[in-house]
């Protein structure tokens, strides 16, 4: 059941927050010891939230609605972990800011998500917690960093979730694991009380079922924050009420090059998949964005030397009890000269300009999320195009650009290869959120994608759960 | 700037921000480094740096 439909339950009293909590945490007991998507489950606070929900007349949007969080977002009195060993004992006095505002909207907090160590890596594959395991083929990565969030949505372990993105996190699972996820613009949504990566790209974001249950998790967390100095004071949109607009009269404009340099069979997936939202209205034009071969570049130029800076006490004092691969990434920042993040920051500067140009022409981009199927576990390297290429080096084009620019993506499943999701990536301008999700739905409204779902998240492995 | 410093460059440098990494991490940073370096050279030629005090 999408998180909208469950919404729409809940209001209408056919089941109550309490009988909403008990059925994600039977289908965890019986699942989750597979894909392992959960670091903390909060079984006892989730059930005496539902039934305080009982207690007040208010009914917001996301009123008894089961929630599962990435975590590196700060829930007060449960542990954030940012699946490392260094928060492993951090428990927060206070709920982050999304939090409070998932709390007014009447959302249950269920629990926290795996992801790869400090948000800094596209595997969740954390030394400490184990590897969050796709629920399409357990023995292959969820991607990441926000595995977990991708791996409870696809397995039906939430009705819904947020992650976080700085070089692709919400999109990248939410691609491999059959999810619609947005990361929303950034400074759309508060980072206060969010465990950083690099804060110029950090932004929090819904993974769920749908494009509309995107909007429903976007509508309640989405605002400025006076007390998140990145957040921007703009207007919020009514998301729901502007998805049924359709993709008529929409001019898309398709990343040939990133179509061009995917795995033939994911960019058969997604072109179909345009010739979907072509016969639904939408005019379709090839475009070549400018810098996105310099986008990830510039990027890495700026994060390497805010994440090093982030943890530079720890890199001092800790530096045993970070993974590998993070501890590795983290000491890059400290061994690049100064004058690289400078030389990052006027290139973004300009890249600003030159990519937000491209919007006067289109209202939207369209694009593979990721040029290829998720890797087996252990696995650092892909074959595209009978090429081995490093994983995390082949993302890097497909997810940096919008990154950089602030733009809000929506990766939308497309299609199955080799029966493994595929994505479809939609990017609008900044805050423009709600074109993106108003065509996310308009596909969704006319294919079935999002509804499949790998078979470990069939109701006969809930059944199987010891009551 | 596009060769990755040596690992005992990297060490002195590690020292001087008070990090004492093992030489399994230089060795790993020196991988990234290789990759990294030479595309920020390039990135430099295509944005010059501010003349100082601008």
């Amino acid at each position: 059941m999408s998180l909208a439909r469950l919404a729409a339950a809940l209001l209408a009293g056919e089941l109550s927050p309490r009988e909403a909590v008990e059925r994600y945490l039977r289908r965890i007991e019986a699942i989750d010891p597979v894909v392992n998507a959960y670091i903390t489950v909060r079984a006892e606070e989730a059930l005496a939230e539902a039934d305080a929900l009982l207690r007040s007349d208010d009914r917001g949007p996301l009123w008894g609605v089961p929630i599962a969080l990435k975590d590196v977002i700060d829930v007060a009195g449960t542990p954030t972990t940012a699946a490392s060993r260094i928060l492993a004992d951090h428990v927060p006095a206070e709920d982050s800011h999304v939090v409070t505002l998932l709390r007014r909207a009447g959302a249950v907090v269920l629990g926290k998500l795996n992801l790869h160590e400090f948000a800094y890596g596209a595997l969740t594959t954390s030394p400490h917690f184990g590897p969050a395991r796709n629920p399409w083929s357990p023995e292959r990565i969820c991607g990441g960093s926000s595995g977990g969030s991708g791996a409870a949505v696809a397995a039906d372990l939430a009705a819904g979730t947020l992650g976080t993105d700085t070089a692709g996190s919400i999109r990248i699972p939410s691609c491999h694991c059959g999810a619609t996820g947005l990361r929303p613009s950034t400074g759309r949504v508060s980072n206060r009380g969010v465990v950083p990566v690099a804060p110029t790209f950090d932004t929090v974001g819904p993974i769920a079922r749908t494009a509309e249950d995107c909007a429903l998790l976007l509508g309640a967390v989405a605002g400025h924050d006076a007390g998140d100095p990145a957040s921007v004071d703009a207007p919020v949109p009514p998301y729901g009420e502007l998805l049924s607009a359709g993709a008529g009269g929409l001019r898309i404009g398709v990343v040939t090059s990133l179509l061009e340099d995917a795995d033939p069979d994911v960019a058969a997936a997604v072109e179909t998949a345009l010739g979907e939202i072509r016969s639904l209205g939408a005019e379709l034009v090839p475009i070549a964005p400018p810098l996105l071969e310099q986008a990830g570049t510039i990027q890495q130029a700026m994060q390497f030397r805010e994440a090093a800076a982030g943890h530079i006490e720890w890199l001092r004092t800790r530096l045993p009890e970070y993974g590998a691969d993070v501890r590795a990434r983290l000491l890059v920042g400290i061994f690049l000269p100064p004058r690289v993040y400078e030389t990052g920051r006027q290139a973004r500067a300009a890249a600003l300009e030159e990519l937000r140009r491209v919007f006067d022409g289109v209202d939207l981009l369209a694009a593979p999320t990721m040029p290829v199927l998720p890797p087996p576990i252990g696995s650092e390297t892909v074959e595209l195009r009978g090429r081995e290429t490093l994983y995390r080096l082949a993302l890097i084009p497909y997810n940096s650009p919008w990154s950089l620019v602030g733009s809000p993506v929506a990766s939308v499943p497309c299609g199955l290869v080799e029966g493994l999701p595929v994505g479809l990536a939609l990017v609008g301008p900044h805050l423009g959120e709600a074109t993106v999700l108003r065509a996310a739905h308009a596909f969704q409204q006319a294919t079935d994608w999002h509804e499949r779902r790998p078979a470990l998240a069939t109701p006969d492995a809930e059944r199987a759960a010891p009551r | 700037m596009a060769a990755p410093p040596s690992p005992a460059e990297l060490r002195r440098i590690a020292e001087t921000q008070g990090i004492a990494p093992t030489d399994e991490d230089l060795e790993a940073v020196r991988a990234f480094l290789a990759v990294l370096l030479p595309a920020f050279e390039e990135l430099e030629r295509l944005v010059p740096p501010t003349p100082a005090g601008e």
